[in-house]
């Protein structure tokens, strides 16, 4: 018997393989020593480096002498959570169960921001097809800048199943380079002056029913206006009725823990069954990663330049801090603690965090219409 | 239609319906806010 049956792994292993692997190793040291988003990136860099050893059992292998599939326990993950939409759904319903809407009901126009903060999304969509990616690639790449990991994951699972791998890591690298990325951008679009501003609080207690009402309006209102978006959205408020319904305090907080990490590590090592060498190592995944920066950036214009569009119109005394815009992303809460922390850096008597809070609630609701009219409205144009 | 005149479509439509979501949203927020205001028991 020669090395090569006694050790085949050796002799099949390509520089790919130890590209992806060292891929795996990097998001394992980020997760770790930066802590940057480690409930996703430790499962997924671990199952880089499992599904990147050759003839890994975690994938399903084609058995060279009976010609038969041996199935691999990380393709039965995807298929069982991924490939049907699952996992991200589940996930919605313990992000739901975690928000609280009642920031909105204090000061509800903040809500806008949430829209005008996903103009990232649409931006690097067209971006991504001007670098030759089709329509469902693009919209896929593009979904990045919701800054909401189930939402890509969903949208791609079901339009880019190929570069799901690359465009999970951006958008959870990029959802924990926040602090990094959102602060410069801002400093460029606006003066001191307009970091300086201060905005009135709006100390209000929101009654138990009207809680309660928001999902369930918000999901009859989504469901009829489109049907696509129902699942993201309805899941999200499915979670948030659990929280708010006060019976279901034990689900509410099993949807919060036990739900949550369960479906999280399933989700992480389901995705690294897609990051196999010859669906990452190509020029595809850079400009993915490219595109996911260009879209959290368009994303902070699109709140900054909204708010300071309002101003406008807005009087003295009731103008708003178009640094709050910028939490119109779904990067809960850590938008809003950057916000907050530069307002206090230019004025430390400003606070600004129950403002930034209520934008940024906005922009998880944002992200979840932004992905459910992708879903609807790419089908029907291309 | 080529995909850059589709997706230009998708965003000029994408954005608008994210907007008219939220103004919906915002109107949802108003309305159930005033019909059941928070009572100190």
């Amino acid at each position: 018997m020669d090395l090569e049956s006694l050790l085949p792994v050796i002799y099949s292993i390509t520089w790919q393989n130890l590209v992806m692997i060292a891929v795996g190793l990097t998001l394992i040291y980020l997760a770790i020593a930066k802590e940057y988003e480690p409930n996703l990136l430790l499962p997924m860099g671990f199952g880089a480096v499992l599904v990147n050893i050759p003839l890994t059992s975690a994938l399903t292998q084609i058995d060279p002498v009976t010609g038969k599939a041996l199935e691999g326990a990380l393709t039965v993950f995807y298929e069982a959570g991924i490939a049907n939409e699952v996992f991200p759904l589940l996930i919605f319903v313990a992000i739901g169960a975690m928000i609280d809407f009642s920031p909105l009901f204090k000061n509800p126009k903040l809500l806008l921001f949430g829209a005008a903060a996903q103009l990232g999304i649409f931006l690097t969509m067209i971006g991504a097809v001007l670098l030759g990616f089709d329509l469902k690639e693009a919209a896929s790449i593009g979904i990045i800048g919701a800054a909401d990991g189930p939402t890509s994951i969903f949208v791609s699972s079901r339009f880019a199943p190929n570069l799901l791998g690359p465009i999970s890591v951006a958008a959870y690298s990029y959802m924990a380079l926040v602090p990094i990325i959102q602060p410069p951008v801002i400093r460029l679009l606006t003066t001191r002056k307009e970091r300086r501003i201060h905005m009135d609080a709006h100390p209000k207690s929101v009654s138990r029913t009207a809680l309660i009402l928001f999902p369930i309006t918000v999901t009859i209102f989504a469901g009829v206006i489109a049907p696509s978006s129902l699942a993201l959205i309805g899941f999200l408020m499915f979670g948030n009725l659990i929280r708010e319904c006060g019976v279901l305090n034990k689900l509410s907080l099993a949807a919060q823990n036990e739900l949550s990490s369960l479906v999280t590590i399933l989700l992480g090592i389901s995705i690294a069954s897609t990051m196999t060498a010859d669906r990452f190592v190509r020029l595809d995944t850079l400009m993915i990663i490219g595109l996911g920066l260009v879209a959290f950036i368009f994303d902070t214009f699109g709140g900054v330049m909204f708010a300071k569009g309002m101003n406008i119109f807005l009087p003295e005394g009731k103008k708003i801090n178009p640094m709050v815009g910028a939490c119109g992303i779904s990067a809960f809460p850590m938008s809003a603690r950057v916000i907050h922390g530069m307002g206090q850096k230019e004025d430390p008597t400003n606070y600004l965090l129950m403002h930034a809070v209520s934008a940024n609630v906005g922009g998880q609701i944002g992200s979840v219409v932004a992905g459910g009219l992708i879903l609807t409205l790419v089908p029907l144009l291309f | 239609m080529n995909y850059l005149g589709a997706a230009l479509e998708i965003t000029g439509l994408g954005m608008l319906g994210i907007f008219i979501f939220m103004i919906i949203f915002y109107f949802a927020i108003m309305a159930i806010d005033k019909l059941f205001p928070y009572k100190q028991k």
